[in-house]
């Protein structure tokens, strides 16, 4: 059929159309080299009609796809790939394609994805052939030369062939069977296609041309081999590439025509298949949750019954205002039909509490007084006048969507919880396709280069965490790579394809929060998978989601929720108490007492340096500050300054200012300084007359450089015709406008606010509890030393390790009429949950008397035993020393031999150990547990920090401002905010034991101490002392200096030298990393 | 049998096609093309782009004749007797 024909001709009788029916995207993972859009805006270039996407076991593409060919004019035809797996021999793996002819094509194509995935092993999707002919309405499918049968006619066995499908023959018919034929260009390729065609006539059913796409253009053939063997994980090699040449591309109709010139019937067969594909996914519209309602009620009327229930339950007074609000919102859930959604997730947050979870609301849906009524949210919005349109108006592009928080913990159980409870497949959660970036790209492709591991992993790792696109441009930057010693031609080749693996899916993973919320049939528009941990999840993302018209629930894990509870559970166990949060005061006078001096160490959203820094320059009195200063502390308002005026006219130093007398009623709870979403809401709506809706889409617009003009003449012709002075409108305008980006959504804000008002509450009336359960879950930014410090500062004590006392957490224990705070055995380096759980079992029968009987009743391995001996978990026992029972607990972990432990041969160690000095102890603390707990880090320099004279943090605020000062410590944190100079700041917390000591560098000295700052765990710092509020101080930092550094210059009395900044000449050689680690290992007790 | 070589040989097209070539001194006129097929790959090593034709030349016998896409160059690479 090749004769006389040149198949590469885009001339001659190579005329008319074709359609690609074997296409496999990038979503075919490691296979298909292109995306789903480059697919579609390719076949649009070449003038073909339509086109067809079909990955391998999976429809990850499904919706990216349809959505590229309608922005491109081109037909999507959906359909996958299935791998189909023979019990009978030969039981190997093959192919067939199926393309949805119609919805009912279309289901069954899902239901036989969700099958392959759901039914065997996870990573391992395939069905039988029978599960095909089960599922074969409204299919249409292409056996190909990789389909079982295919491969038997190429082998020259054409009756086995027919034979074997048979069963598909009958099951699709001769209308929806077609044998697919493909030319690959390959030496045999003449004699395969006379094999493919008898087994057509032999079936009765037409043939229809393919190629097998997998790359768009034959340049990128390259990728498809490096794909494959990423996907094998072999190094590239000849033996390890299946294809022979790269006509594995997008062709142009005319050069398939050209082809197959001698068949012409089989081109024009894939175009009639296009006709009969008709399925439409239907992007954009709505697929609503389904949720059983009474007989006869509609989803609307339920909810209008849960609400008012809700009023009485919450104790509102009926007022005109609650009922004109919650008619008003009622009737919006109506005219867009979400009902049934706000019903679904009611439920699902009834079910949480009911588990005894705490769960709370995130967002603008706490603008929602039907989320207040329903218990999906604890903020009410009439008292803090939160704006419902913010969170659902019918000029939303987007679809509602709420977000809850749960406590970390419990994250699992929750979705268990909703999965088993919607057991129907209702829902399912959200996958997350993660995607090569540069680090991963290179990692993987050095990999299947076969270059050297050490080599290629200090090149991704040189990489920031940047896209595989801009790989060159790093690669410019970052001179390190310059030494790394692999030939130049070798790191093009890996650059080279690395740089084209940007945005290509590596793997489907489980989406941190989403659950879809849909219907029975939702696994009729989207097939199934189990994610790593076994949940149900759909084969898409959270936009695929979105734009496929489900709606969805972000379930959040917050370590914060997880900590109060700990620290609830530890009130009720120690004192009997049930503190119910949702009851505590909201104006507790002692807890606004913290808060003003910051001592909100440990608390949610309002702990960091900056954070308590802006406290006290704020000093807040009632639940509204917390809002305010919730919605202030981001980048946005610092750089709009913001901030300044807020502060200045709170304070009274300024008066507020109004652009227009209107606008007072709005904007006077923040002083005429627009902080909220809600407020640039109500200002256009106020001045121009807008509807709160409008005035929403015009907020949302107002970054849109392209529609902002016309906003702006819109806003100032409707507030001129209504009687607004042009400057004040003017001026209104301009306000709202450079607060676009920056502002807060308020609801989103006082959503936050009672979380942290809560742990600000139980700090103040429960701190050691409070501290326990931080200690525990750690749900903020500071080192868990740090909570330490801060609690043995207000007289709790920190109880050590022991094998008989600590539990798996952090717990309090009341110790001759103080509270303590237990270490944890959970924090001990290397030691499982298993174990712990051993230690605990074992020891509810009777104590552990000595380190054998330890090892004897409880299963806990040898480096675990050694590490409680050497962080003091047998002090408690009495007797023998720590040393004794460090040497214990080696000689004993000699195997058991016959049940009979080594250990009794060595009962007593040969002679009596020192006892640990003070810095052995804390060296041993650090190692096993991560943290100080006996003695702070900073006591062992104390002649140091007498020589360099430094002041103590307890000591600083009876400083001057002005004055100059050196401070020490163990460095904390250290943050960069965004400042409105466009500077960089560094942010410093120190801890010198007595209490935070926050730093403040600038840029200016930033050149000579930033490394410094960075790198040194240990730090003394100069500078002047300044007063940020009314009990806060913070330093400038002027210089800074390694601790470890200079204490080691002091001992070889070179002291002075090291601080004018002059190098100890035996220490020049040592480079960056060796440093670090020298400091580590001295940071234990280098003055032992 | 087949004879193996890897020899140039300079052949001349018509229409994309080869016509004739010309090999050891003799010349030989392509009668009919049997079969057209490409080998591409290797990058990660010398990398190969290479255009088979299988033609009959005029007597019966049958010629595998390549063309080297990279340096556009003519070989013959065996002779199925």
């Amino acid at each position: 059929m090749i004769r006389r024909k040149d198949p590469d001709a885009s001339r001659g009788d190579a005329s008319g159309s074709f359609v690609h029916l074997d296409v496999r995207s990038f979503f075919s993972l490691k296979e298909g080299a292109f995306s789903p859009e480059a697919l579609a805006r390719r076949t649009a270039e070449l003038g073909m009609p339509a086109v067809a996407l079909t990955d391998r076991d999976g429809l990850y593409g499904a919706v990216r796809f349809v959505a590229a060919c309608e922005r491109e004019g081109v037909r999507p035809i959906l359909g996958a790939t299935l791998t189909v797996r023979a019990s009978a021999p030969p039981p190997v793996d093959a192919h067939v394609t199926a393309l949805a002819l119609d919805d009912r094509g279309y289901a069954n194509l899902c239901r036989l994805v969700t099958d392959a995935h759901l039914l065997g092993a996870r990573g391992d999707p395939w069905i039988a052939t029978e599960q095909l002919c089960a599922h074969a309405e409204g299919l249409l499918v292409l056996l190909g030369p990789r389909s079982h049968p295919g491969r038997l006619a190429i082998g020259g066995r054409v009756d086995a062939a027919a034979r074997r499908a048979a069963p598909i023959r009958e099951a699709f018919g001769r209308e929806r069977l077609r044998i697919a034929v493909e030319h690959r260009l390959e030496e045999r390729s003449g004699a395969e296609i006379r094999q493919m065609l008898r087994l057509a006539d032999r079936l009765d059913v037409p043939a229809v041309a393919t190629n097998p796409v997998r790359y768009l253009v034959p340049e990128d053939a390259f990728l498809a081999d490096a794909l494959a063997c990423m996907r094998e994980l072999v190094p590239i090699a000849a033996h390890h590439v299946g294809r022979r040449n790269a006509e594995g591309w997008l062709k142009p109709p005319a050069a398939m025509w050209a082809l197959f010139a001698e068949r012409p019937e089989l081109v024009e067969e894939t175009l009639r298949i296009a006709e009969r594909c008709s399925f439409d996914l239907g992007l954009g519209r709505m697929h609503l949750p389904a949720f059983p309602t009474p007989t006869g009620r509609s989803a609307d009327a339920v909810l209008a019954e849960r609400c008012w229930r809700g009023v009485r339950e919450r104790g509102l007074q009926e007022t005109e205002r609650v009922r004109a609000r919650l008619a008003h919102e009622l009737a919006m859930i109506r005219r867009l039909g979400y009902a049934a959604y706000f019903l679904t997730v009611a439920e699902i947050v009834a079910d949480v509490r009911s588990m005894g979870i705490a769960v709370a609301c995130r967002g603008s849906a706490a603008s929602s007084l039907v989320c207040y009524l329903t218990g999906i949210s604890d903020v009410d919005p009439l008292a803090h006048d939160l704006v419902f349109e913010r969170f659902l108006n019918p000029l939303r592009e987007e679809l509602p969507d709420i977000d809850i928080d749960v406590e970390s913990a419990r994250r699992e159980d929750v979705y268990d919880l909703i999965l088993a409870r919607h057991g129907d497949a209702r829902a399912a959660c959200v996958a997350m396709i993660d995607t090569f970036r540069a680090r991963s790209a290179i990692r993987e492709v050095g990999k299947a280069l076969g270059l050297p591991e050490a080599e290629v992993g200090a090149i991704a790792t040189a990489f920031p965490h940047i896209s595989a696109r801009r790989l060159r441009e790093g690669l410019e930057r970052l001179p390190e790579l310059r030494g790394v010693r692999l030939p130049m031609p070798q790191l093009e080749l890996l650059f080279r394809v690395a740089e084209r693996l940007d945005g290509f899916p590596r793997h489907v993973a489980l989406h941190p929060c989403g659950i879809v919320l849909a219907a029975h049939d939702l696994v009729e528009r989207v097939p199934l998978e189990r994610s790593a941990d076994g949940h149900r999840m759909v084969q898409a993302d959270k936009d695929d989601v979105e734009r496929l018209g489900y709606l969805k629930l972000d379930v959040l894990g917050v370590r914060m929720l997880s900590a109060m509870r700990h620290a609830l559970d530890e009130i009720a166990r120690t004192t009997g108490e049930k503190v119910d949060l949702a009851r505590i005061p909201l104006d507790d006078p002692a807890t606004f007492e913290l808060i003003r001096a910051s001592d909100t160490l440990g608390c949610f959203q309002i702990e960091s340096p900056g954070q308590r820094e802006l406290l006290q320059k704020l000093q807040p009195t009632r639940f509204e500050d917390l809002i305010v200063d919730i919605s202030l502390f981001r980048p946005g308002p610092v750089k709009s300054d913001m901030i300044r005026p807020y502060l200045e006219r709170r304070a009274g130093r300024e008066r507020p200012v109004y652009a227009h007398p209107d606008l007072r009623p709005v904007l006077r709870e923040t002083f005429g300084v627009i902080v909220y979403h809600e407020q640039v809401m109500r200002a256009l709506a106020t001045l121009a007359g807008y509807d709160l809706s409008t005035a929403d889409r015009v907020r949302r617009h107002l970054g849109r450089d392209d529609l902002r003009p016309a906003l702006r003449s819109d806003f100032l012709r409707r507030a001129v015709a209504r009687g607004v002075d042009r400057t004040a409108a003017e001026r209104t305008w301009e306000a709202v406008e450079r607060f676009a980006s920056f502002g807060f959504c308020k609801a989103h804000a006082a959503a936050f606010a009672v979380p942290t008002y809560r742990s600000a509450w139980l700090k103040t009336h429960f701190r050691a509890h409070f501290i326990a359960g931080v200690l525990t879950h750690d749900p903020g930014m500071y080192p868990k030393r740090l909570l330490l410090d801060d609690a043995r500062r207000a007289g709790i004590r920190i109880l050590p390790l022991d094998v008989n006392r600590s539990e798996r957490d952090y717990v309090v224990e009341e110790v001759d009429g103080a509270l303590g705070i237990r270490l944890a055995l959970a924090d001990v380096a290397g030691i499982s949950q298993a174990e712990i759980r051993s230690i605990l079992v074992a020891r509810a029968d009777r104590p552990f008397s000595s380190v054998g009987d330890l090892l004897r009743r409880a299963e806990v391995s040898r480096p675990v035993v050694e590490a409680l001996a050497d962080a003091g978990a047998f002090d408690g026992l009495g007797g023998a020393n720590r040393r004794t029972h460090l040497y214990e607990a080696i000689v004993a972990s000699a195997p058991r031999a016959g049940g009979q432990l080594a250990f009794d041969l060595a009962a007593s160690p040969p002679h009596r150990f020192a006892d640990h000095t003070d810095a052995e102890i804390v060296r041993a603390e650090l190692r096993v547990l991560g943290l100080d707990a006996t003695r702070h880090l900073v006591s062992f320099f104390g002649p140091l920090l007498r020589d360099l004279g430094v002041t103590r943090a307890h000591e600083l605020p009876r400083r001057r401002s002005g004055d100059r000062v050196t401070v020490a410590g163990v460095k904390v944190a250290t943050q960069t905010p965004a400042v409105r100079s466009g500077q960089r700041i560094i942010f410093l917390s120190l801890d010198d034991g007595t209490g935070p000591v926050e730093v403040t560098v600038f840029e200016s000295v930033q050149p000579r101490v930033a490394r410094t700052v960075f790198h040194a765990s240990l730090l003394a710092v100069r500078g002047e002392l300044r007063r940020t509020g009314v009990r806060g101080v913070s330093v400038v930092a002027e210089e800074v200096w390694d601790l470890t550094a200079l204490h080691r210059a002091r001992g070889c009395g070179r002291l002075h030298e090291a601080l004018a900044g002059r190098p100890d000449p035996s220490q020049a050689e040592v480079g960056g990393l060796e440093r670090l680690a020298r400091l580590r290992h001295a940071s234990g007790g280098s003055a032992g | 049998m087949t004879k193996r070589f890897d020899e140039e040989v300079r052949v001349e097209r018509d229409a994309g096609m080869p016509a004739a070539f010309e090999w050891r001194g003799r010349r030989y006129e392509v009668v009919d093309v049997i079969g057209r097929w490409r080998i591409e790959g290797r990058w990660w090593a010398d990398g190969r782009d290479r255009e088979y034709w299988r033609v009959e030349a005029r007597g019966g016998a049958v010629w595998d004749l390549y063309l080297d896409r990279q340096r556009g160059r003519w070989h013959v690479e065996r002779l199925w007797d």
